[in-house]
């Protein structure tokens, strides 16, 4: 993020987080993202000290403006289908963790078409609503339903194959034990390659807080019903906690 | 656009006053950046970074020779319909005089 944006107006800095947010979510490529967002800065910077508006400089509706912007710009093919490798392959994992965890890596055809083909669409429905939510001047009320209805689309859509994959379906793929032992092992290859390659901690401590406290309640002497409060609890501390360190950090920053 | 950026380096806010003093005060500014991206991406100028003690980088545009040949070709377009426009409406206004 450019310093100016420090000495910008929230008007100025509300648009162009909005801007990144819009041209992000069109798949435009970074590098010519931080470009405009940088000369833009600079644009408004002066034009603030000369008492001009964002209006002044972006006309009347921030939407058309940029969509003016994003259709000059280049949509980023190998950037925008890394980002969606990386969203399936990071799910992927936790799925055949989950299972491995649960009795057993099994996979119905159902299943197999269906996770990917959830994940797909979830992932453009994240990235039409993304780009309305930056084009548009939303409350906050309207934004939390907007976000919450995703959420549950999300939701909706794996739950609605698990149900569909339940009723009807048989098992195709069935994992021994040697197999679960290894698909765990590439899944945790997966989680600690991404977390590499993306310089973050979310991919490891997230399923660690997941799936850790079921683990190791399992070992416990605990009935079971407190065995998954206990470890429900834990789980939602702990991200509440993560969440929190990270939101701390940014701020920090 | 390529005009005035032939008269010197420009960067986008200064491209946008200018306009502005040559009469095309009523577009908003901003309007400059997506022309100039697509400007950049046809080769018709280029681009240098350079720091500014008043605030954030300015990107400085030149003119490219590609550019020059351009506006030279757009130059010669214009001066051609303008002189095609001025003979009809010179020939209606001597029309509507007799």
């Amino acid at each position: 993020m450019l310093d100016a944006n420090k000495t910008l107006s929230k008007e100025s800095q509300l648009f162009l987080e909005n801007l990144r947010l819009y041209l992000f979510s069109s798949g435009k490529k970074t590098e010519e993202v931080e470009d405009i967002m940088e000369e833009l800065a600079a644009h408004l910077f002066e034009a603030e000290r000369n008492d001009k508006s964002v209006e002044h400089i972006i006309g009347r509706s921030p939407k058309e403006y940029m969509k003016l912007l994003s259709d000059e710009m280049s949509f980023d093919y190998t950037g925008s289908l890394k980002y969606i490798l990386i969203i399936l392959f990071g799910a992927s994992s936790y799925l055949i963790i989950d299972k491995a965890l649960n009795g057993g890596i099994e996979f119905s055809v159902l299943e197999l078409i269906g996770y990917p083909l959830a994940g797909l669409l979830s992932i453009v429905v994240y990235m039409i609503s993304f780009r309305y939510m930056a084009s548009h001047k939303l409350s906050m009320v309207k934004q939390s339903v907007l976000l919450s209805a995703l959420g549950l689309i999300s939701i909706a859509l794996f739950a609605g194959v698990i149900i569909i994959s339940g009723m009807y379906s048989t098992s195709f793929m069935k994992f021994d034990n040697t197999g679960n032992v290894i698909a765990v092992i590439v899944a945790i290859s997966i989680f600690i390659s991404l977390s590499i390659w993306s310089k973050t901690w979310v991919l490891i401590i997230i399923p660690i807080l997941l799936f850790g406290p079921a683990l190791i309640l399992d070992s416990t002497d605990f009935q079971e019903n407190v065995k998954q409060v206990l470890s429900t609890v834990i789980t939602m501390l702990g991200i509440m906690l993560y969440c929190g360190i990270t939101l701390k950090k940014i701020k920090n920053v | 656009m390529l005009a005035i950026i032939k008269e010197g380096a420009v960067y986008g806010y200064e491209l946008a006053e200018k306009l502005g003093e040559y009469g095309f005060d009523s577009l908003s500014e901003g309007t400059i950046y997506p022309l100039l991206i697509r400007m950049q991406k046809e080769k018709l100028v280029s681009t240098t970074l350079k720091k500014s003690t008043a605030g954030p980088s300015r990107k400085y545009y030149y003119l490219s020779e590609k550019g020059e040949s351009e506006l030279e070709v757009f130059i010669d377009r214009w001066n051609k319909l303008s002189s095609n426009v001025n003979k009809i409406v010179k020939n209606k206004g001597e029309c509507d005089g007799a």
